[in-house]
């Protein structure tokens, strides 16, 4: 009897023994398990915060000055092109075209929404020239702006700031790589596409969820929105 | 003698029972203490409550600019501190005292941290502004303010990464009678120059200092 007392009082002291290892490790696995699933599943995507957006005063086709900080508070589909963008200049203008009809239909709660095209080619670029530009890929003023600036501002702003590296050649012709870039209201780079014709549906995408993210990071809604951006992915398109 | 047996083992029980109930405790403790070390040095911040959350990925391209410390000052040499930078010159009427005073005494405010923070100036008028100039005026602002002044050419393109513009507007026909209209912006940075806040016109000293103790790790 007492022995069979004994090597019960053993299995209960084993079992509770495995019952607090169990415990140890639930303490461990829930936490990470949940960081791990967070990470991998992104049940809250962001676009990611590249970096600060580069700051330029331009001038539109009609002498007026569009800066960067006029375009606080809008999100900004920026484009790069000249006016005469023939082989083997990348012409992106058709897709810019499809996103303007995108930008129109868009439900952006309020947050408003430009396209801003600059033209690297400024000594080109006279106002009649950019009028012409503005009319052949019937850009909408009050959505889509086309701007140009000094060549040496030109160089800063695109080079530096956005990342795209142009050259002119002996015979005039720019030679660039086309690229479209995505900054939000607060002057923030968050996307930059590479590809000669960017799909609509990856900007449309993009700016869905700055959208949603100006719309939901309030309060503890933040916290959460920071942790999404610490394990968002820094894709190019 | 049974009884005492029975005794002995219940207190044993109870022994154990209280040691596993410690070493769980221990553990938590010790668990919970590392989670804490781990999310505050890695986890994601607490957005800023009166600033803008940047939290950029890409750092600022390093540059080297004279100063009001009477050498040349690169903006690295401030590695193992937050860096809070200002655009504004020194004739400034309005937004450019207010907001430098407000900085000072978000320094103030900040107390120890506040040696995890170093103030700058750049002039956005490095042909008016020279260093001495600059550096009686940023007495007035606070001890820890540094000012910096670059050539035209090295000041937009510095202020350009920063996303700041500046243009002279002037008020006659004199060469030296103008006014700069500029952005107006506070931008902290942190040890790895990565965009870490922005502080639009307007935040106060107290708000500055709250949200600085919350991101400054």
């Amino acid at each position: 009897m007492s022995v069979t007392s004994s090597y019960s009082s053993q299995d209960a002291r084993e079992m509770s023994n495995r019952k607090l290892v169990g415990l140890w490790f639930s303490l461990l696995a829930i936490p990470l398990t949940a960081i791990v699933l967070f990470a991998v599943l992104q049940p809250i995507k962001v676009t990611p915060r590249i970096g600060l957006a580069p700051g330029f005063i331009f001038t539109d086709m009609n002498g007026e000055r569009l800066s960067n900080e006029d375009l606080r508070g809008k999100m900004v589909i920026y484009n790069f092109t000249t006016t005469s963008c023939t082989t083997p200049c990348v012409d992106t203008s058709a897709a810019m075209q499809q996103m303007q009809e995108m930008v129109k239909r868009l439900d952006t709660g309020g947050i408003p929404v430009m396209m801003v095209t600059i033209l690297l080619d400024s000594e080109n670029a006279t106002p009649e020239r950019m009028r012409n530009y503005a009319q052949r890929v019937g850009a909408d003023p009050a959505v889509w702006r086309i701007v140009t600036g000094p060549p040496d501002r030109l160089k800063q702003v695109v080079g530096g700031g956005f990342g795209l590296y142009y050259e002119q050649k002996d015979n005039g012709v720019f030679e660039f790589a086309p690229l479209t870039a995505l900054v939000d209201g607060n002057g923030i780079l968050r996307a930059q596409y590479k590809r000669g014709a960017p799909e609509v549906d990856f900007v449309e995408r993009d700016l869905k969820l700055m959208i949603d993210e100006v719309q939901n990071s309030a309060g503890a809604g933040g916290l959460v929105y920071e942790a999404a951006h610490l394990f968002a992915c820094y894709a190019t398109y | 003698m049974q009884s005492d047996k029975a005794a002995q083992s219940q207190y044993g029980r109870q022994q154990t029972s209280l040691s596993r109930i410690l070493a769980v405790a221990v553990v938590l403790a010790v668990l919970g203490i590392i989670a804490f070390v781990l999310w505050r040095q890695f986890g994601p911040r607490p957005g800023p409550q009166y600033g803008i959350a940047v939290n950029a990925s890409r750092p600022i391209d390093d540059f080297t600019l004279d100063s009001t410390l009477g050498r040349p000052v690169a903006l690295s040499e401030f590695g193992e501190r937050y860096t809070m930078l200002y655009f504004g010159y020194t004739t400034c009427p309005d937004i450019c005292p207010t907001t430098l005073a407000d900085m000072g005494k978000a320094q103030t405010l900040l107390g120890d941290a506040a040696d995890r923070v170093q103030m700058l100036f750049i002039t956005v008028d490095p042909e008016r502004d020279t260093p001495e100039r600059m550096r009686d005026y940023l007495a007035y602002f606070g001890k820890n303010i540094i000012g910096l002044r670059g050539s035209l050419e090295e000041t937009e393109a510095v202020a350009g990464q920063f996303g700041v513009v500046y243009q002279k507007q002037f008020a006659s026909t004199s060469a030296t009678d103008y006014l700069i209209d500029h952005s107006s912006v506070v931008l902290v940075l942190d040890p790895q120059r990565r965009p870490l806040v922005m502080f639009p016109f307007g935040v106060t000293a107290e708000q500055m200092a709250h949200d600085l103790s919350a991101v400054i790790r």
